[in-house]
């Protein structure tokens, strides 16, 4: 997995590339851990991403609650099966999500 | 039991007779339609002079004839059981008519009443046609003698100055000579008609019961195909619980019941046995010394000997009884799972084709023994392959090889080579019935001649991976599944899901199993991916967790418990079992 930050201003832009599981979830959270720090917008391009197991998830939540209190957090550029995880796990409903 | 089949046999008779009756009915009824047409042309006739019948006579019988004449046909088309009675009293008392104003042109006609009746194949309607005629006709002959065209015969001497004077003793004369000659004339025909009815009655309910009794043995012989089939194991997939292998077999009976037969069980957890036969001739006596010949070789098996000595056994068994002559060709192997040996022995049947994983089917090629069932003390040879994972053999019938296409032709080994090849690496159900397919083809129209009886055994290719469950091992664990999964044809989109499976089940055993050792295995089989976990951890059944609630508000959500709800939406099966003190998780996935 590859993780590309980009931050214009207060937004930050984190591109993942490969697959969101166990082995990789923990990568992903250090990168946010320090990032976040005054950010408004926080926006996933998962366009390509592959798939994303429930450690991605659990990551996710976590961003997810850190910028409910300070901005937005948008995932956009989702694929069908990242989707489906997203549907079956009722993420859908807390998160914003935009198809790719 | 009894009871009901002497109801049956009366129902299909009265069925048979009404429905006979009700045609003869309309055969009455078209009969004396022609018969008033000829009458009308007689009347006409008599108009215009060709006829000298007084026309007042004409006029008067002429139309009450008609009438009666016609009747029939009004009635015939009710289907009542007393409808005959009023047509053949129509037909009766018609005729009698015109007996008593032109008896002597009617005279032959008195008989087609009784000639009609025979129609019924009824007995009574001919003694009630009889009956009717003899009491009518001879009336009609004394009421002729008064009001009738004048009837030289009847009347000879009657005649005096233009008056018709009946005497008493002209009444008795023609009594004796005219009347009572008539009545046994009519007496004489009704025996040669209730002759011809009782015979003809007779004929019809034998042809009853026979189509009966033919009914009756396609019915038995429809169950003797059932249990036939239902001897040869028929649920696929056969042994969910063997991961190592697939197997698959089809027997198609060119009659109701065939001569072929295929066989296959586990003689003990280390041992499989395949059978593939063909006794001599078709249909039922080859069906009954199919099931002699099949449990045989089952109970000699099952008693530990070897091929070879199985299939001496049962020769000796066989011949010892066996006053049809019949035969049975038939090869029997026996597959070690521990050596991974298959020995066989072969009583004179066709070579079985092999394919070694990932090369092309050839033919077994093995000296094969006598035909079991015709010599006694013959002595076989065991022969001895190899069946490595992903290897696989088809054992098959003539029937398959010896089927012709219209010309004659023969579908012969090439082509089964040929078929065998061109179906890929597929399972062996999808094998069978593309080869099938293939000479099902080739055969065209040609009628099925012979058994055609075929059984695949496949070794599934090995796919397993033991570790020690960390963090570390995750990695390695996730890339051998993934590489198995594409080696074994899983789709991409199946992949995905397999994946995360692998990916939330692997990481589970990781963080909470405290486990030492892990087993990981795929394999695909029966249309199903599936993946197997075996760990040495504290006793955990994941399928017991209860489902994490997916519409909490986001503070109060949590990651844990999603991976377990993931698989389980992913996968079509997910199964526990704590076995040898261990937890064994099986995933399993349709492919469609």
């Amino acid at each position: 997995m590859k993780v590309i930050k980009t931050l214009k201003e207060d937004e930050l832009n984190v591109k993942v590339i490969g697959r969101l599981e166990t082995v990789t979830a923990p990568m992903l959270e250090g990168e946010l851990k320090n990032s976040l720090e005054g950010v408004a917008a926080l926006i996933f391009d998962f366009s390509e991403l592959e798939y994303i197991s429930s450690a991605g998830l659990r990551v996710l939540f976590s961003a997810q609650k850190t910028m409910s209190r300070q901005g937005k957090m948008v995932i956009r550029g989702v694929n069908e099966d990242v989707m489906e995880v997203f549907e079956v796990t009722g993420s859908v409903d807390i998160m914003t999500i935009e198809k790719g | 039991m009894t009871d009901k089949k002497v109801m049956t046999e009366q129902e299909t008779e009265s069925d048979l007779f009404r429905e006979n009756e009700w045609e003869a009915n309309r055969y009455v009824a078209r009969c004396m339609r022609v018969l008033s047409l000829v009458a009308v042309a007689c009347w006409i006739l008599d108009m215009f002079g060709v006829f000298i019948i007084p026309k007042i006579i004409m006029n008067i019988s002429m139309p009450f004839f008609l009438v009666m004449a016609l009747l029939p046909t009004l009635f015939c088309r009710y289907n009542l059981s007393s409808v005959k009675y009023v047509i053949m009293c129509c037909v009766i008392v018609g005729i009698c008519v015109l007996s008593c104003f032109i008896s002597k042109h009617v005279i032959i006609v008195w008989t087609l009443p009784l000639i009609l009746s025979c129609h019924y194949y009824s007995k009574k309607m001919v003694r009630f046609v009889l009956l009717l005629s003899e009491v009518l006709f001879s009336a009609s002959v004394y009421v002729a003698m008064y009001w009738g065209e004048w009837d030289q015969m009847l009347l000879d001497g009657a005649y005096y100055a233009g008056e018709r004077v009946i005497t008493s003793e002209l009444l008795m004369d023609n009594t004796l000579f005219f009347v009572l000659p008539r009545a046994l004339i009519l007496l004489g025909i009704y025996t040669v008609c209730t002759t011809i009815v009782g015979r003809t009655r007779g004929l019809l309910e034998k042809q009853a019961r026979d189509s009966e009794e033919h009914q009756r043995i396609r019915a038995e012989l429809n169950v003797a195909t059932h249990i036939q089939t239902s001897m040869l194991p028929c649920i696929f997939p056969a042994f969910p619980n063997r991961a190592e292998f697939d197997i698959y077999a089809t027997m198609n009976p060119a009659k109701e019941v065939g001569g072929d037969f295929y066989d296959f069980f586990l003689v003990d957890d280390n041992h499989l046995a395949i059978v593939m036969a063909d006794v001599s001739g078709k249909g039922v006596p080859a069906a009954l010394f199919m099931m002699i010949s099949k449990s045989l070789l089952k109970s000699a098996v099952q008693s530990g000997l070897s091929p070879d000595a199985v299939l001496a056994k049962v020769n000796n068994e066989l011949v010892e009884n066996n006053d049809a002559e019949m035969f049975v060709t038939c090869w029997l192997g026996i597959y070690d799972f521990a050596s991974g040996k298959l020995v066989f022995a072969n009583a004179g049947h066709n070579a079985p084709a092999v394919r070694r994983s990932g090369g092309a089917f050839e033919f077994l090629v093995f000296r094969p023994g006598f035909v079991l069932g015709e010599m006694e003390n013959i002595r076989y040879r065991t022969g001895e392959i190899e069946l490595a994972p992903g290897d696989e053999i088809y054992l098959y019938t003539d029937g398959v090889t010896e089927a012709t296409d219209e010309n004659l032709a023969l579908y012969g080994n090439n082509r089964l080579l040929a078929a065998l090849n061109s179906a890929g690496n597929v399972s062996p159900r999808e094998i069978c019935q593309s080869v099938t397919a293939d000479v099902e083809r080739f055969v065209g129209n040609a009628p099925q001649f012979d058994d055609m009886t075929m059984l695949h055994l496949k070794m599934l290719p090995k796919h397993i991976i033991t570790v020690h469950p960390t963090m570390e091992s995750m990695e390695t664990v996730l890339a051998f599944a993934e590489n198995a999964l594409t080696e074994l044809g899983v789709p991409p989109k199946a992949m995905v899901k397999m994946n995360i499976a692998a990916d939330e089940i692997f990481s589970n055993i990781v963080r909470y199993s405290k486990a030492k050792r892990a087993d990981v295995e795929c394999g695909i089989m029966g249309g199903q991916v599936w993946l197997r976990f075996t760990d040495d951890g504290c006793p955990y059944d994941p399928t017991e967790k209860p489902d994490p609630d997916t519409t909490a508000p986001m503070d109060d959500r949590d990651a844990g418990g999603m991976g377990i709800f993931l698989v389980k939406n992913f996968m079509d099966q997910v199964e526990y079992a704590w076995r040898d003190e261990k937890n064994v998780l099986t995933l399993k996935k349709r492919l469609d």
